[in-house]
């Protein structure tokens, strides 16, 4: 990867690489937001913890042999790395796992609005633990509690 | 309270998540955190659903495997591919809030493809993500 990309996040001026960022980001979100739609879908015949593990199977899978080549060239980054990446695959499982929890054992309309504060807990600790390398401004982070807001009044109108 | 416990626990994780894979796009690419975080989580995601329900794992039809297999290609191979790329050229606190919008097109596919009903708060909970993410991407640098 070129540093110069990563270093773009908190430097100055709208590079290339920031608009193709953003264009990622909201192509990402519209691709959660179908797998949203899907979801609905797996769970009508199959526990949601289950269809999680097998839908998230055939993802590294599929993923795993479509990008060999680039696994292949990162196969002598650092050993720090690989554990960061590591610890960040449990705890998006883990978090899976807790949600799956969290939904069994309390309304949709109380769990959801937790759930969507996501964003601000992930700026939150980008600022505790990693505050060099993410730059923060007042307008992103209303920006940010903004999403949070209007998700949790979406979750609330789903459940209305 | 129990519930409550269990989703501030997941919120939080996945706040973490986010910072420990920032981390590692620094010297990674994006392809290769994905692969190996899906590795990673699966480690903890099958023993557990296996455990907990082998008896529905023998019994899937081709056609729930089907939808299974989508819902992965979507959420798991796509949304978080894009996911740890833009986070790798805009930085988390940019990224993680345009992510977590999706449930704005879902709701626009769930109106456009399955018909479902939209109601007034579904509109303002879509305009105020909009506009969240419209003070995001106009941000001058």
């Amino acid at each position: 990867m070129n540093p110069q990309e990563t270093r773009g996040a908190g430097g100055a001026g709208l590079t290339r690489s920031h608009v193709i960022g953003y264009a990622l980001a909201g192509a990402g979100c519209f691709a959660y937001g179908a797998s949203l739609i899907l979801a609905k879908q797996v769970v009508e015949d199959t526990p949601p913890l289950l269809g999680a593990a097998l839908g998230m199977s055939f993802g590294m899978l599929v993923l795993g042999i479509i990008s060999a080549p680039d696994l292949r060239r990162d196969a002598g980054v650092r050993r720090r790395a690989w554990v960061w990446a590591a610890l960040g695959g449990l705890a998006a499982g883990g978090g899976i796992t807790l949600m799956f929890q969290a939904v069994a054992n309390a309304p949709v309309v109380v769990v959801a609005p937790i759930l969507a504060m996501n964003p601000l807990t992930a700026i939150l600790f980008s600022q505790v633990f990693i505050r060099g390398m993410e730059r923060l401004t007042w307008r992103v982070l209303i920006g940010a509690v903004l999403v949070v807001i209007g998700v949790i009044i979406i979750s609330l109108g789903q459940n209305a | 309270m129990t519930g409550i416990l269990f989703a501030l626990g997941a919120s939080t994780i996945w706040g973490m998540a986010n910072v420990w894979i920032r981390l590692a796009l620094r010297d990674m690419r994006p392809t290769t955190s994905a692969v190996f975080s899906l590795f990673a989580g699966l480690l903890l995601l099958v023993p557990l659903s296996f455990w907990a329900h082998w008896d529905d794992l023998t019994a899937l039809s081709l056609g729930a495997l089907t939808v299974i297999f989508l819902y992965g290609m979507a959420n798991f191979l796509l949304g978080r591919f894009l996911n740890y790329s833009s986070i790798s050229r805009i930085g988390l606190s940019r990224s993680v809030p345009i992510v977590s919008a999706s449930p704005v097109p879902a709701l626009a596919l769930a109106v456009l493809l399955l018909g479902e009903q939209v109601n007034l708060l579904l509109i303002i909970g879509a305009v105020t993500v909009m506009a969240g993410i419209l003070l995001i991407v106009t941000e001058r640098r």
